[in-house]
């Protein structure tokens, strides 16, 4: 019997080379408050959560502290109430594809990397680093877009990878007089971390992402607050033609986890790119490498 | 010599509620009000306790793209209006979002010496200085270095 293997961009990596070194952490007694700092200071989804030895005891994420909001749980409270275990982890010697795999089944954002000792933590693996590596392995390569008049390239534009290929069709839109409390059941419902808010005469005058909501528990508001007040605009866009490439520049650069995406014959918002959908596909840029995956 | 004779006694804080907006605004009046550039300030509650502390870094660390690494030539970068959009960040940012909050202090009675040894080995250029509870001044690395330098100079 032939065993077929998948080929990708990422095959032969291991998590040791995509992981980053920094992992931010709290002991379980801080607060809330203190996490959202951390949250938004150092740009992560998710708080490691220590005992007073430093043992792991589990992670605070951006979806357990809006759940907090939703609940109205002071933000004095401690890491320890909300905190959610056991803390999945991946060794630094495994394949990043596996560890890519594991993050896609549980549907979560991050998965932490254990050292040789049980309950030492030495690093974190996150969609957009994953992203950052594959963007850069397209971008070096000889084949990518951007080297389409060097003399190595051969000419054939047509298979960069569109936008449109890898989006997820029809996103979740909300008006913009809706309460937040509405807005985190819709959030929740669907395990997205971002709506689309529209208004009479714009259907797509911002967005709420978990990280909104986060600001707007840490900045006091209530959860009947509407959408309007707290909605980040303009919503960041590219077009369905557009190469992947650009879509994952413009995300890496504005440090956000996803865009929506317009026709280009209409300012409708017809789908929503993520860092996950992109990390999905395994390949940064252009479809020689998907026809290359299928290996026997 | 201690804390207390190389501290600036005049400091003026930010409130954790204030706008980065706010922040960067009161960085320059500041800098005109006592003659010094400030390059952060401190952080304190309605009741005059020290909760934190916001620098320039603070700021340029928000704004600053997380994975700027992976751009190595960034020769394909289009440079028009990225700045625009980055600043555009801060807007619905406060200073208690992203200041530092482990933020080491010295009492009135530190010694000159503990207090170089703190700057360098923490690449620290300024120290609250607390007593009780309460802000009482800031030592800053230049007043310290002038005055050593006194004696020699």
């Amino acid at each position: 019997m032939i065993a077929i293997k998948k080929k990708s961009v990422l095959s032969g990596i291991l998590v040791l080379e995509a992981m980053r070194r920094q992992v931010v952490s709290l002991p379980v007694e801080a607060s809330l408050g203190k996490s959202v700092n951390a949250l938004i200071k150092f740009k992560v989804n998710a708080i490691l959560v220590r005992s007073d030895g430093g043992v792991p005891q589990g992670v605070v994420s951006g979806t357990d502290l809006m759940a907090a909001f939703y609940a109205g749980l002071p933000l004095e409270t401690e890491l320890g109430a909300v905190l959610s275990s056991p803390l999945l982890t991946c060794f630094p010697d495994d394949k990043l594809e596996d560890g890519l795999s594991m993050m896609l089944e549980q549907r979560i954002h991050q998965i932490y990397v254990q050292g040789e000792h049980p309950g030492s933590i030495i690093g974190i693996l996150a969609y957009s680093d994953i992203v950052g590596l594959l963007y850069r392995y397209c971008w070096a390569c000889k084949q990518s877009l951007h080297k389409l008049n060097s003399p190595d390239h051969d000419g054939q534009a047509g298979r960069a990878l569109r936008v449109e290929e890898v989006m997820t069709p029809g996103p979740v839109s909300c008006p913009i007089d809706q309460s937040l409390e509405r807005i985190i059941e819709v959030l929740s419902e669907k395990r997205f971390g971002a709506v689309l808010i529209h208004s009479d005469d714009d259907p797509a005058a911002g967005v709420i992402s978990t990280t909104d909501l986060v600001l707007a528990y840490a900045h006091g508001l209530t959860p009947e607050t509407r959408a309007g007040e707290i909605m980040s605009a303009p919503v960041l866009t590219c077009q369905a033609f557009d190469p992947l490439t650009t879509a994952l520049q413009r995300m890496l650069l504005r440090d956000t986890k996803r865009i929506f995406i317009s026709s280009s014959d209409s300012p409708a918002v017809i789908g929503l790119l993520s860092l996950s959908d992109a990390a999905r596909f395994r390949s940064g840029s252009c479809k020689a490498c998907l026809a290359g995956r299928m290996m026997a | 010599m201690r804390a207390r004779e190389i501290m600036d006694p005049r400091f003026e804080a930010l409130q954790p509620e204030n706008t980065v907006v706010q922040a960067v605004e009161r960085f320059s009046e500041i800098s005109r009000a006592l003659g010094r550039k400030m390059f952060g300030l401190m952080v304190t509650d309605g009741d005059g306790r020290l909760v934190g502390m916001l620098s320039m870094y603070d700021i340029l660390l928000f704004i600053q793209p997380k994975h700027v690494h992976i751009w190595g030539e960034m020769d394909d970068l289009k440079p028009a209006g990225l700045f625009e959009e980055l600043l555009g960040k801060v807007k619905n940012i406060r200073v208690g979002d992203i200041m530092t909050t482990e933020v080491v202090t010295i009492s009135p009675e530190t010694h000159v010496l503990l207090i170089v040894d703190v700057m360098l080995k923490k690449h620290i250029r300024r120290l609250p200085v607390i007593e009780g509870e309460q802000v009482v001044g800031v030592v800053y690395i230049s007043d310290v270095f002038y005055q050593l330098m006194h004696r020699i100079v």
